[in-house]
């Protein structure tokens, strides 16, 4: 082999036969479906095209653009070659080069999607007399995680045309100047450039789906952009990271993943939401989730719930969970975290808060029928944090019970004697001896038990593809008699009818049944509450078959009748959630050209979501009926329909070093949603919980409408791949505001300049720069029907006559305009020593004005609340990621990923100059609040009564009630993970540490320790009583011993919260998996792949502050009620196993 | 080219199809709800939703109800500020009475066709407001109710006497202006429209607003009475029929028997002082309203034996906290945590229906025998003290056969306790205090203006320090006003020179 010509080598494996081409084949589409990577919908194997004079290049840019095949020649070879006539009419791609390249010097292979251009043999080449030494050089690409070898990867030298494909073995062969720059590329992963710098043999690795200089994403309205392309933050989750554990809401999953997305899933069962926030809180609203897109139409993810504010009225405190339990991890193809404003502007209203692009997969690259099976298993085990004292037992006032009676009103207090063993009169009416009882957790809590099955079947030709996917879940929570049944059926379909008219098809069907989800942050009826509350000398087993007296009536442990027995909760309530629910979308596609598209595409989210529970009769606490038996029963029924109706013109020109891509749409919103039901008091027949058996009745109805009307257009210019210019522009006609004033116009603009283009001699150690700039503004309505007054009647009347009444506590405001959110972002993108260093960092500002904010009002004005249009809120912050190959190998790689963001926001103005807005309140103490010239969020409550020099004052030694005192906020400013991915021998190695600091937490159930004689704060003063350190009216020193029990109590009575907030902050190692892939060992048989792997989720909490309790039990997903916490579920650690199998 | 023009055109039909905001107007209005609704349907639920359970602190402080627990049930027992308890009638009154009360009034002050409603919405206006006063001092009133109409978030306190002033010209003045010649009123849930009726309650609370001025005001008081009395102006109440009272049923029931009947069935009492006065005057009340309960702490059918015999009653005495009661001289003892102390009567008294008292005949009565006594009325003292008495006891019959006190034993009472000029004063208003049982607010704002019953002041030891050993005389706002409406509350602050339990409203010197 000459060393001194540019030539293209034929490359080994395309020597070899259709048999090896075909297992490439399979390869590729097996890579692809186990990297879960976006790939554009399956493009033609044929295509139509017809040109007078056409040069071949002409020719090879159609079959780009209309197949999807990538070319590789010597550009100056094919210049040479002649031009002619042409025409194709849906002619098989390899028909048409056959007779295009009938007359040329030319000839050509294709190895997947990539055709290889070279001289026909025998033809001798013009020697070109080159003065730069050129290497023969030898190399082999690899998956940087699993170390396989990749079949099929494009090298080509930077700046030529230069280049060649990998064989069968992941090697390749390539004569090139030795100091020559390598562009090594592949379908899935992210595209590297290697410096050869002399060496003569490389080992290239490439990382799937992650950062990269042509990663391909998919952007607002599922437009996809090469990442270089864009001018705003937007990272793609590595599919392969969330793989590490299976929650049956996924969404719990992206904890930790992304710079500035904050992930919380309140521990709620398995049934449970997830809080999802993306840089901050924009708004002073509950819910402030992210925009869930669903392959270009968003999905409906609102919280469900009275634990997040949304129950029916009457209801229990339980999380119903969101909408993204509806998606099956399995059938997600990409998630694309679109952070800033400027990248979600073109969504409009909803995408305030950023968005969370999902792609489904839809049999992209199959050919053949393929099946996937994956299942799943995790136990998850309630963890216990409590570190009560055990030198005390049960009683009150210093005294154990000295009878069944005494025991069942005393059961929540540990004020009583020392621990002696003596018989003493226990809750079950028998005698036990009086000692500690220090299980009560691992008592009560059973082993959750979570089994996901997916069957997906996939298939292809060259017309199309589709994939079907079948998904059962059932899961059982740690509190006995709770579990959740979900099952998903996924299609994802695409089909060619022609070359230029494509339809794409997806739909989502998903049947949920959660079966009493458990009542959290409330006292009645919360098995937690009790639980949690119990004399430390009760022994949870006792309860167990005494739970109800011979008349069927609760036996309550405690004078206070809402610490309901949980046996009692858990054997007598019923709590029935369900969920039917299809969503979906079909997409019609016309290319007129190569430059111009229409697309027109319908997309429906549809549920019925009935919902019924009871409060069973003779539970302690309700009143007794006036006349038949007590207890409620609620049953109501939701409808819910969102209707998007979109299209979108597409024009993508290039002139030159110029580049224009433009697109115009519009889309209209209808959303429809109906509730009904009927509340029942009090029944005729004992246990029959029906609407009939009610003595008193009362129908529930609401009803909703809202429609919004858009137009919106992008255009983005380029230059030489290097500088991208992207401005957007969309128009909102809301019709839930003022029709005067009931639009809004928002612009984005924003800037990528890929730097390292621009430099002639880049440094070795940088492979790739780039700087973005954005500025974007999107707006938002409100509720509907906020604008006027409505009245009621009573669905009974009183003695015969009709109650009337005004239907809301919030006085309308028919003023009210879009609210809007602005915000700029910058960001710098640089991948270093042969792209083993990569770093992306951002900074942003985002200021929401004209807020629409639900006030507080005097109650004096007749309303606690009204709507107004001023509030206002900044969000500063910065994020960043690093991720480094620490070491690469074949046998032995690491990689490791940290990503943090800080965020810091800061409550501007409130309406009518008011400095404080109370959002939400705890079920015994503590507020949450917005005050001008804070930050968001702030938890209040009473201080101690301070004297002049802040020191404690007490009455008779207890303490009283100080001011309303703002502790801090609620909303933590650091978010982050740290994640690890090791390849050691074919094992796969994950790890994730995530961590969130900068947040308080106040703590309802440290309050109910202390005073319950739980904590070990209490022992102080068992003996001789407390002795305050605190100073008396007239400043005299406090002498004054208070018993026990009278002096904790008081911080019940007076609702002084300062010895119970705690700093929240935290370090998690969240998840260990260890995966093989075992493939290998089944190479001959029926299967395709089989994979294994197991995790631990949760493994150690590594830092926390918070006394007794894990600082991420959190009971509520909705931002009006974050930083209270009130005795949730305990958090778990959980041990999966998951075996997935290809056909 | 000319397909791709004919795709434009019918992208730019989408596009003006969707673009314009046709029919938004219409899409924002609630089919299922209505924006006008006749302002008659409003007054029966301002009526009901004057009935504010309100035991935390009036009854506690006239020590007639007491629980001894510290926590969520503290308030007048122990003489502290327990936020949630404060707001009872603050917020019980302002979102939902004179919200209503408001629209109503604003509604139909311009339309004669509506006079007597709007005449009948300004009287109960005036009860709803006086309590308010009563309890808080000054609060707001002229523009109170008013978001929504006025756009007035915040409004502004008056002063106390300057709304007492106002409460008294508009009674009187829609008092005159009713008229049972004109618009008919069904939504009424006391006298099912009765005008004649609602002339007497607008005067037996022109009384009631004229008498609180004894103390400072003597001549206006006189004047006001004299109108209230004045058979031209309608007169006052005549017999217990004229009785403001809510009469709840199998569906509403009454909030603070479900309270007592619930949750805290085994945590309240009746006060030592007062089953010790209607023990001393052998008062047949006492056996409709005090029981002892073998097991307080079970729903009412398995509480066994019930005791309601007089002689066995023992009031719970005041100044203990769950700990220190058993120290308390003569301590009964326990059942369980619950107390061997007399609780009320979940047959009668506290039953579920039982019906709630607002403005009554019998203290009418009793407040006619005061105005005698003072001279300002014509007529006997010790005929309206023994119409006031007899009426006080015959009310009971309200709460069911075991409240039918029978007549002979009311005139033996009568006959054991006979009107005593010289003691009128406390005589008076002894019977007014136990004829406002559970008429809460009355029972204390009586009290403070008559200085009777003569209580001992609570010894609670951790008392609020602005109280000193005395009584409470007016509760602190919630704390939820000094948030929201900060800066009227403290100007209201400053005017009333503090916010604490230990002020004294203008019309207590």
């Amino acid at each position: 082999m000459k060393f001194n010509s540019i030539h293209v080598p034929l490359p080994k494996g395309v020597m070899v036969h259709r048999q090896i081409l075909l297992v490439m084949k399979i390869s590729v589409i097996w890579l692809l479906a186990a990297c879960l990577q976006v790939s554009g919908h399956v493009k033609a194997q044929s295509f139509s095209y017809a040109k007078q004079n056409a040069s071949l290049e002409d020719l090879f840019k159609a079959i780009r653009k209309q197949a999807g095949y990538e070319f590789l020649y010597n550009t100056m070879m094919v210049k040479a070659a002649r031009e002619q006539n042409l025409k194709f009419d849906n002619t098989p791609v390899n028909e048409a080069l056959d007779r295009a390249f009938r007359d040329q010097p030319l000839t050509y292979t294709i190895i997947g999607k990539t055709i290889v251009v070279k001289k026909k043999e025998k033809t001798p080449t013009p020697v070109q007399e080159v003065k730069i030494a050129f290497l023969d050089l030898t190399g082999t690409v690899v998956d940087s995680t699993t170390g396989k070898p990749l079949v099929g990867v494009t090298i080509k030298v930077r700046g030529t045309t230069t280049g060649t494909t990998t064989d069968n073995a992941g090697q390749f062969h390539l004569s090139a100047p030795d100091d020559a720059v390598l562009e090594v590329s592949y379908l899935g992963y992210a595209t590297k450039t290697v410096a050869v710098n002399g060496r003569a043999s490389l080992t290239i690795r490439l990382s799937a789906g992650n950062l990269g200089l042509s990663e391909v994403v998919v952007t607002a309205l599922g437009i996809k952009r090469e990442s270089r392309e864009l001018g705003y933050s937007a990272t793609s989750v590595n599919i392969d990271n969330m793989k590490a554990s299976k929650p049956t809401n996924f969404a719990s999953g992206l904890e930790g993943k992304v710079a500035g997305l904050n992930v919380s899933t309140p521990p709620s069962g398995p049934g449970g939401s997830v809080k999802i926030r993306l840089r901050g809180q924009a708004s002073f609203g509950g819910d402030n989730a992210p925009l869930i897109v669903v392959n270009g139409i968003p999905i409906y993810n609102a919280l469900d719930g009275g634990a997040n504010d949304q129950g029916p009225s009457g209801s229990t405190k339980v999380d119903e969970g969101d909408g993204l339990q509806s998606i099956n991890p399995d059938d997600i193809a990409s998630i694309t975290v679109l952070k800033g404003a400027a990248a979600a502007a073109l969504y409009g209203h909803r995408a305030k808060n950023g968005a969370i692009i999902i792609t489904t997969k839809d049999g992209s690259g199959s050919q053949g029928i393929g099946v996937e099976v994956s299942t799943n298993f995790e136990m998850s085990q309630a963890l216990d944090y409590t570190d009560f004292q055990y030198i005390y037992g049960q009683g009150e006032n210093g005294l154990r019970p000295t009878s069944v009676a005494e025991a069942r009103s005393s059961g929540t207090w540990s004020f009583g004697e020392k621990f002696d063993g003596k018989p003493t009169p226990q809750v079950d009416g028998q005698e036990h001896p009086y000692v500690p009882y220090k299980d009560r957790v691992k008592d009560f809590f059973r082993m959750g038990t979570n089994w996901t099955q997916t069957v997906a079947l996939s298939g292809g030709n060259d017309k199309g593809s589709f994939r079907l996917s079948f998904a059962n879940t059932d899961a059982n929570s740690i509190v006995p008699n709770s579990d959740y049944h979900k099952k998903i059926i996924n299609l994802g379909m695409t089909y060619h009818f022609t070359p230029k008219f494509s339809m794409q098809l997806n739909a989502n069907y998903s049947k949920e049944y959660n079966k009493n989800p458990p009542v959290i942050g409330q006292q009645d009826e919360n098995v937690s509450q009790t639980l949690y509350t119990m004399a430390n000398s009760i022994d949870i087993n006792w309860l167990k078959n005494h739970y109800q007296d011979e008349n069927g009536n609760e036996i309550a442990i405690s004078r206070f009748t809402d610490r309901t027995n949980p046996y009692w909760t858990v054997n007598k309530n019923f709590y029935n959630v369900r969920k039917d629910r299809l969503f979906g979308n079909v997409l019609l596609r016309y290319q007129f050209t190569d430059w111009l598209y229409l697309q027109g595409r319908i997309g429906q989210d549809y549920f019925t979501h009935p919902v019924d529970f009871n409060r069973a009769t003779g539970t302690a606490h309700i009143s007794p009926a006036p006349s038949g038996y007590n207890g409620s029963f609620y049953q109501t029924l939701t409808t819910f329909r969102e209707l998007n109706m979109d299209f979108l013109i597409g024009i993508n020109k290039t002139f030159g070093d110029f580049g224009v891509d433009v697109n115009l749409g519009g889309n209209q919103m209808r959303q429809e949603s109906q509730e009904e039901g009927n509340r029942v008091t009090n029944f005729y027949v004992r246990d029959l919980y029906t609407i009939g058996n009610g003595i008193s009745k009362t129908p529930v109805y609401g009803y909703s409408q809202r429609r919004v009307n858009s137009l919106y257009g992008s255009a983005e210019f380029s230059f030489k791949q290097m500088l991208y210019l992207t401005l957007t522009g969309r128009n909102d006609w809301y019709s839930t505001l003022n029709p005067k004033s009931n639009n809004y116009l928002y612009p984005s603009a924003s800037l990528s300049f890929v730097f390292t283009e621009l430099m002639n001699t880049t440094p070795g150690w940088l492979n790739y720069g780039k700087l973005r700039a954005s500025y974007a503004e999107v707006g938002g309505d409100t509720d509907p029907y906020a604008d006027r007054i409505y009245y009621t009647l009573n669905a009974n009347e009183f003695n015969g006559v009709p109650l009337g009444n005004i239907n809301t506590g919030t006085s309308p405001n028919p003023a009210l305009r879009p609210l809007s959110v602005k915000e700029s972002d910058i960001g710098l993108e640089l991948q270093m020593f042969d792209s083993r260093l990569r770093l992306d960092v951002s900074a942003y500002r985002k200021n929401s004005v004209d807020e629409i904010v639900n006030v507080d009002i005097s109650d004096a004005s007749g309303y606690t609340q009204t709507k107004v249009n001023n509030g206002k809120l900044r969000n500063t912050g910065m994020g960043m990621l690093v991720s480094m190959e620490i070491i690469r190998g074949s046998n032995f790689s690491w990689t490791s990923a940290f990503n943090a963001n800080y965020n810091e926001s800061k409550v501007i103005s409130l309406a009518n100059g008011q400095e404080r807005l109370d959002v939400g309140s705890g079920e015994f103490f503590g507020t949450i609040s917005h005050e001008v010239g804070k930050p968001l969020a702030s938890i209040r409550g009473f201080d101690y009564k301070r004297d002049d020099q802040g020191r404690i004052l007490t009455s008779g030694g207890k303490p009283l009630q100080g001011n309303l005192t703002t502790f801090g906020s609620a909303i933590p400013k650091w978010v982050g993970g740290w994640i690890n991915n090791l390849n050691i021998h074919g094992f796969t190695v994950t790890a994730q540490v995530d961590f969130k600091a900068g947040f308080k937490l106040l703590s309802n159930s440290n309050m109910n320790f202390l005073r319950h004689g739980l904590s070990k704060q209490s022992l102080v003063g068992r003996e001789d009583g407390v002795v305050f350190e605190s100073v008396d009216a007239d400043g005299h020193p406090n002498t004054t011993a208070v018993p026990a029990e009278d002096f904790y109590n008081a911080y019940r009575s007076t609702s002084i919260a300062t010895p119970f907030v705690y700093d929240a902050s935290f370090i998690r190692w969240r998840t260990l998996s260890v995966g093989y892939d075992l493939s290998r060992l089944v190479k001959n048989t029926f299967l395709k792949g089989l994979r294994v792997s197991a995790n631990i989720n949760n493994v150690w909490l590594i830092s926390s502050h918070v006394d007794n309790l894990d600082p991420e039990t959190q009971y509520s997903t909705s931002d009006n009620l974050t930083g209270i916490e009130l005795h949730s579920l305990p958090t778990t650690r959980g041990y999966g196993m998951s075996v997935d199998v290809k056909f | 080219m000319k397909k791709i023009f004919s795709y434009f055109a019918i992208g730019s039909l989408i596009l003006t199809l969707c673009c314009c905001d046709k029919d938004f107007e219409k899409i924002n209005i609630n089919p299922t709800l209505t924006s006008d609704l006749d302002p008659g349907y409003l007054l029966s639920t301002a009526e009901l939703n004057s009935a504010v359970n309100n035991f935390h602190y009036g009854a506690e402080i006239v020590q007639q109800i007491i629980t001894p627990f510290t926590g969520v049930l503290e308030g007048g027992n122990h003489n502290v500020v327990y936020d949630p308890n404060i707001d009872d009638i603050f917020n019980g009154m302002y979102d939902t009475p004179a919200k209503l009360l408001a629209d109503i009034i604003s509604r139909t002050k311009d339309n004669p066709d509506r006079s007597n409603l709007y005449n009948v919405a300004r009287i109960w206006k005036a009860y709803v407001f006086q309590i308010l006063v009563d309890t808080y001092g000054d609060v707001p009133y002229s523009e109170a109710g008013k978001a929504f109409i006025d756009g007035n978030y915040q409004p502004k306190y008056d002063d106390q006497k300057v709304i007492y002033d106002d409460l008294l010209t508009e009674v009187s003045d829609a008092v005159s202006q009713l008229d049972p010649s004109k618009d008919a009123i069904d939504e009424d849930i006391f006298y099912n429209g009765n005008i004649d009726q609602w002339k007497r309650l607008g005067n037996s609370l022109l009384l009631r607003i004229a008498m609180r001025l004894t103390q400072v005001d003597q001549d206006k008081a006189k004047q006001y009475v004299a109108m209230a009395v004045d058979p031209s102006h309608g007169g006052v109440m005549q017999s217990n029929d004229d009785n403001a009272v809510v009469l709840y049923n199998s569906l509403f029931t009454n909030s603070v028997s479900s309270t007592f009947n619930g949750s805290e069935r085994a945590n309240y009492y009746v006060g030592a002082p007062f089953v010790d006065f209607l023990q001393q005057t052998d008062d047949p009340r006492l056996k409709v309203i005090a029981v002892k309960y073998a097991n307080p702490s079970s729903p009412i059918d398995d509480a066994g034996p019930e005791d309601t015999d007089p002689a066995d009653q023992q009031g719970m005495p005041y100044g203990y906290s769950e700990v220190t009661i058993v120290n308390a001289p003569g301590f009964p003892g326990k059942i369980g945590t619950a107390f061997k102390y007399s609780q009320f009567n979940r047959r009668t008294v506290i039953a579920l229906e039982a019906p709630k008292f607002l403005v009554t005949y019998a203290q009418t009565e009793l407040l006619l025998a005061e105005a005698a006594q003072r001279g300002w009325v014509s007529g006997s003292a010790a005929d309206h003290f023994a119409k006031g008495v007899t009426a006080g006891m015959q009310q009971m019959a309200l709460y069911g056969d075991l409240g039918q006190i029978p007549d002979g034993d009311i005139t033996a009472y009568l006959a054991a306790h006979p009107f005593d000029p010289a003691n009128a004063l406390e005589q008076i208003n002894n019977q007014y205090w136990v004829a406002s049982f559970l008429n809460s607010s009355e029972a204390w704002a009586n009290f403070r203006r008559s200085g009777y019953p003569k209580l001992a002041p609570n010894p609670y030891p951790n008392a609020d320090p602005s109280v000193k050993g005395d009584f409470i005389h007016r509760l602190v706002y919630p704390s939820r006003e000094k948030s929201v409406n900060t800066d009227n509350y403290n100007a209201a602050v400053e005017h009333m020179g503090g916010d604490n339990l230990g002020i004294h409203l203008f019309w207590e010197k």
